[in-house]
């Protein structure tokens, strides 16, 4: 099997996070049924979550995916 | 640090904790060439059960009433991704112990030995299941 690109998931939910008059971790991890713990670790890039919740995600700040998620090769 | 986290941790400590003390009665006593009454085996065996449990219980309700929102919080997906990975790795583990454990029975091992063989196995599984639930939640799923 082929080694796969590097590469990572970099994300902009604190940025995000600011724009809504600073909501909190945990207020995000309610709306899209997660944890604080968990949202802060898709946060700081250590957790790449599911699809469907990434797309949870872009839909509590109102923006496509590719606002709120990009890959970094 | 997530609740399931803290629940891991006591997990690991209160069962190196009991078991440790379990198993070093259970190691002097196969140095010594003895193999206890039943009853003594019996009694020690409860009372780390009874121990670990209370142990754990306490620690658990301690942790919940410091965070009562995470811990009422259900499991998300990392929390299911982290428990599927921990017993994917623990399973394993065991059943190489156990089959270990079976093949000393063709070199003389005691059913003393041997129970005390998978009592070890599991314990051992159950701290690498944990074990594997801290890493998970360290390096972030």
């Amino acid at each position: 099997m082929a080694k796969p690109l590097p590469g990572r998931v970099v994300n902009q939910i604190r940025l995000l996070r600011f724009m809504a008059n600073e909501m909190t971790q945990a207020e995000l991890g309610e709306r899209i049924g997660m944890t604080r713990q968990t949202v802060a670790a898709i946060e700081a890039g250590k957790y790449s979550p599911t699809l469907e919740a990434a797309f949870r995600i872009a839909q509590v700040f109102g923006k496509p995916l590719d606002e709120v998620f990009q890959w970094e090769g | 640090m997530p609740f399931k986290e803290k629940i891991a941790w006591i997990s690991v400590v209160t069962t190196a904790i009991v078991w440790g003390g379990y198993f070093t009665f259970a190691f002097r006593t196969m140095m010594t060439g003895g193999v206890p009454h039943p009853s003594i085996y019996m009694a020690a065996f409860t009372a780390a059960l009874i121990l670990q449990a209370l142990l754990a219980a306490a620690a658990t309700i301690v942790v919940a009433i410091l965070a009562p929102k995470d811990a009422n919080a259900p499991a998300d997906e990392r929390d299911r991704e982290v428990a599927r990975r921990s017993y994917a790795i623990a399973y394993p583990v065991l059943i190489s112990l156990i089959v270990c454990v079976t093949v000393t029975v063709y070199f003389g091992a005691t059913p003393w030995d041997l129970v005390n063989g998978m009592m070890a196995a599991i314990v051992i599984a159950d701290i690498v299941h944990y074990g594997a639930q801290i890493v998970g939640y360290r390096r972030g799923a």
